[in-house]
Formats: structure tokens, C-alpha cells, sequence
């Protein structure tokens, strides 16, 4: 009698092991600093070696021609890192900029099945237009994963607070988990983000990921929502990494189905 | 007496089943969707072309050094608006061909899968000049899986066309073709594709009676080997006006010219 309960309760267990799958993913954040220090080859190099499954990218460039990182002059960001490190990318547009564009990417190393550029709102028009990139991608169990890359606005607290409002409301339409991840030029005590992400999963820490130089502040993120879907295994902000202004953030998150 | 009567009663009888048919409506035949007629006269200001590589078969496309030939081909020709390839499989965690091709030639490349498991995607490729804020897909799990762009066609007067492709293998596929295309084709969707010559009349027929303002044309080869037919599915104000087979080295490709009927 004795061993039927526990044969029935290991099959219980089992089932529901079977049933609630978890997915572990790899995941980065990358502000490149429109590539003013270090060259693309290097940071493909650097992002292979983490094996991501996804990143966020940031100060994307898109064929412009900088003064200040004129080894990148005419350099389509996301295709060269794409091509480097193996995986798709795809890229979105924030601004024209010297005869190119610069804006955000995303580079997954599964396939993307829909992808948008979505225009934050942007009430002060001195501001610079800021953007989100959304991608939904298909995982090898074929359940789909939307992943959002962004860059907030630097310069008002007020216009951040607007973003992310337009973020969690642009959200609501996606039934899918979402993973955002980015730059948010915002610190984990601001209201902003104290306020607009408590419906979301922090995946990083309070490790500090600006600048390089002088680290002084926290500001690149990675989120997941809704909150009870995600997990932490663990998360890491590579200080020894100069390739850029920012530290890049990687988390690998436990997504349950 | 009785039987008199009883002849009176069938003749009764017999005369209203002729009344009642002959008053039914009658019998109106659906004989399907049918496009009126393009102009037989083509406007060339209207017309744009994409360049589609195929081997028609359930072979990959790239099978020996032929990415340095469309490289070159790409960079010394701006005329086509898009350029698909099919099969242009890629394998989890290694450059695919579409990636390599958009980094070398500078363009957008985008990349719609057909089928998918843990470390090779089937697909096909797509290659863009202008910067895209779209990449549209659905997919229906084992099913079908759409995918394509919007763009601007650089006609006379502009105009925005959501370039998509997919892959066609079985007749069960058709009804989710429908469902991800929706009612008719009215938002400019230009569909190029594969289907399996042995379905491609069956794809006819079902669309003929499942979608409504569209043309669809088939462009096949006699050559030995191939299975398969290259199809462009346009909404009825597009025309597919003719597919022309040419070849990048040994890369067989079809340059597709569609006009819009504006």
C-alpha cells in the first residue's frame, strides 16, 4: 500500500516536471558607444565568447561617418556583429545621423519571426527621438519569446517616466513573456524606475555599469514580465570589459511555461 | 369511385411538386473568384522587380562558393527592389548565407523560416536596400510560416508593399495561407514563393474559392530535377508581368517584374 502511494506521488511529481518546462536563457545588454573604442571584430569577439541567446544592443550606428570613431565610417553595425558572431540581427532606426542612421539592434541566436521599430514619445522636441526595437523570436520548442531592446532619454527624468509609461502600456497588446533589455539612463533609485517596473522581474543587480572610465552609476538593465514566469540563475556586469563606455550586463534567466 | 378519386388526389399531388420547383430559385453555381483582365500594355514607370533564387527542388541554394557571386552581382546592380533565396538554411550559432550577404553587400537581410528544430532552420533569406521599421511574420506551429517586409516601391508614384514569402509542401497548408493572409489582399501583400508542382493546382482552385481581389501566377521550369514552381500572389491591383530565368554562376535565379495597376 505503502509503495503505490509513493509510485503514484513520484508520477504526480513527474507529470508536473514534464508539464511546467523551463527554458534557461542567456541574455545581454550592450551599450557600444557607436564603436569610439573598440572595433566591431572586437566586440563580435568578446559577445561570441559569452555565448549569448540574445542581445540588446545600443548606439548602433548604421553607415554614418563620426569624427569621433572614424574607423567605423560607413559600418552597418548589426551586420557586421551579426556576420561575426554568428547570429541574426536585426536593426532600428532612432535617428539619421552623418549620412546614416543611429539607433538599436538585437541579435538572437534563433531565428526572429516578426520585428518592429516602435517611436518612443517624445514631448520635447530638442530631445533626441528615442526607440524601442521589438522582436518576437522562436525558440527550438517553438514556443515564442518577444525580446525588446531600447535606449531611454538621457536628459529629463519627466520624458524617461513617459517612456517607460508608453512601454507597459505597448506591452499589454503582447501575449507572449517579454524580455526588455537596454539603457536606461535611469538609476534603480529613481522613480522612474522604482515606479514604472513593478510589474516587471529585475534581472540584474546593483552592480554599476557607466563608465568604464569611472564607474559611478547603474543605468543598463534587463527585465522580464510578467514577473512570475521568470527565475534568476545568475547575472553579471563585466567590469574588466572597456570595449566601450558601458559595463555589458548578462543575466541567465529561467523562463517557465 | 375510389379509384377515381385517388387518380384526382396524384394528379393533385404531382401538380404541386411541379408548382413548388418551378417556383424555387434558381440554382446559383460559385464558379470562384476570377481577376478581371490586366491592361494588356505594360507600364514600365510602374513596375518593379525582384530577383528570386531558387534550385526548385528540396536542395539547400548555397552548395559551393556561389555567396562571393551574388555578393558581386548585388553590389553591381541597383535596379531589383528585394532579392529572396530560398533555402538558404542556416544552422544555430553559425553565420548564415543571408547574414553573410547583408554584411558584404551593406543591406538589410532578414530571414523567414520554414521549418525549425534545435540546430538547423530551413528558410528563406531576404535581402533589402532601403532601412526597413517592419519585419512582419506568423507562423502556425507545424503548420506554415510567413514572413516578408514592408517597403516603399520606387514606382512613378511610391508606393508601400509588404514584400512576404513562404514555402508550400502539402495541400493542408492552403487554409493557413488564407487565414495569415486574411480577408482578400488589400494591404498591398506581394507574396513570392515555392509550391510543390503536384499541388500547385490544387492551390489554384482552393484560393479561387477561399480569397478574393488577388492574382496568382505560377512560373515553372522543364528542366530535369525539379519539383518544384515559383508562385506571386499579388493583390488584383499588382500583375505579375513576366519571371525571367537567368543564372549567378551556377545559382539559378528568376527575376520577377510585378507592375502596380494604379
Amino acid at each position: 500500500m505503502r509503495f503505490r502511494k509513493l509510485f503514484l506521488a513520484l508520477t504526480i511529481a513527474c507529470c508536473a516536471a514534464l508539464s511546467a518546462q523551463i527554458t534557461e536563457l542567456n541574455v545581454m545588454s550592450f551599450n557600444l558607444r557607436f564603436g569610439e573604442l573598440s572595433s566591431l571584430e572586437e566586440m563580435a569577439s568578446y559577445i561570441s565568447q559569452q555565448q549569448p541567446d540574445i542581445v540588446a544592443l545600443q548606439e548602433c550606428d548604421w553607415k554614418t561617418t563620426r569624427e569621433r570613431a572614424p574607423k567605423q565610417a560607413g559600418k552597418a553595425f548589426v551586420n557586421e556583429l551579426a556576420y561575426h558572431t554568428g547570429m541574426f540581427g536585426i536593426y532600428g532606426k532612432a535617428i539619421d545621423y552623418r549620412g546614416g542612421y543611429y539607433g538599436v539592434g538585437i541579435l538572437s541566436k534563433y531565428p526572429v519571426i516578426k520585428s518592429e521599430r516602435v517611436l518612443l514619445p517624445n514631448s520635447n522636441p530638442k530631445n533626441e527621438q528615442r526607440t524601442m526595437l521589438i522582436a518576437e523570436i522562436e525558440m527550438p520548442d517553438q514556443s515564442v519569446l518577444t525580446f525588446i531592446s531600447t535606449h531611454l532619454e538621457v536628459s529629463s527624468a519627466q520624458a524617461r517616466k513617459e517612456q517607460i509609461r508608453f512601454i507597459n502600456k505597448r506591452i499589454r497588446k503582447i501575449k507572449t513573456p517579454i524580455i526588455l533589455a537596454g539603457d536606461l539612463n535611469a538609476t534603480p533609485t529613481s522613480e522612474e524606475i522604482q515606479q514604472g517596473f513593478t510589474k516587471w522581474f529585475n534581472a540584474t543587480d546593483t552592480v554599476l555599469t557607466f563608465s568604464t572610465m569611472k564607474p559611478g552609476i547603474k543605468i543598463d538593465y534587463i527585465y522580464g514580465y510578467p514577473k512570475e514566469t521568470f527565475s534568476l540563475v545568475k547575472t553579471a556586469v563585466d567590469t574588466e570589459c572597456k570595449l566601450s563606455d558601458h559595463f555589458p550586463v548578462s543575466s541567465v534567466i529561467r523562463l517557465k511555461k | 369511385m375510389k379509384n377515381i378519386q385517388f387518380k384526382y388526389i396524384a394528379l393533385l399531388l404531382v401538380g404541386i411538386t411541379c408548382f413548388t420547383f418551378s417556383c424555387k430559385d434558381p440554382v446559383v453555381v460559385d464558379e470562384g473568384y476570377e481577376a478581371p483582365a490586366p491592361p494588356s500594355e505594360i507600364n514600365n514607370r510602374n513596375t518593379f522587380t525582384v530577383e528570386f533564387y531558387s534550385r526548385l527542388n528540396e536542395e539547400t541554394l548555397f552548395q559551393d562558393n556561389e555567396i562571393d557571386l551574388v555578393v558581386n552581382h548585388i553590389n553591381n546592380t541597383t535596379t531589383s527592389l528585394a532579392y529572396l533565396f530560398d533555402r538558404s538554411d542556416a544552422f544555430i550559432g553559425q553565420t548564415s548565407p543571408v547574414v553573410e550577404i547583408g554584411w558584404r553587400t551593406r543591406t538589410k537581410s532578414f530571414f523567414v523560416q520554414n521549418t525549425l528544430n534545435e540546430s538547423f532552420v530551413q528558410g528563406t533569406g531576404m535581402i533589402v536596400r532601403p532601412i526597413i521599421n517592419v519585419f512582419e511574420g506568423a507562423a502556425i506551429p507545424d503548420t506554415l510560416f510567413v514572413g516578408g517586409c514592408t517597403l516603399m516601391a520606387p514606382l512613378g508614384n511610391p508606393v508601400v508593399v509588404a514584400l512576404i514569402t513562404c514555402k508550400l509542401d502539402d495541400k493542408m497548408q492552403f487554409p493557413a495561407l488564407v487565414k495569415i493572409l486574411g480577408d482578400g489582399l488589400k494591404t498591398n501583400k506581394i507574396m513570392i514563393g515555392t509550391v510543390k508542382q503536384n499541388i500547385s493546382a490544387e492551390m489554384k482552385e482552393y484560393l479561387k474559392y477561399h480569397l478574393k481581389d488577388f492574382r496568382l501566377s505560377f512560373y515553372a521550369t522543364n528542366t530535369a530535377g525539379k519539383n518544384r514552381e515559383i508562385f506571386i500572389l499579388t493583390p488584383v491591383s499588382f500583375v505579375a508581368r513576366e519571371v525571367v530565368s537567368n543564372n549567378i554562376g551556377n545559382l539559378p535565379m528568376y527575376q520577377c517584374k510585378i507592375e502596380y495597376l494604379n
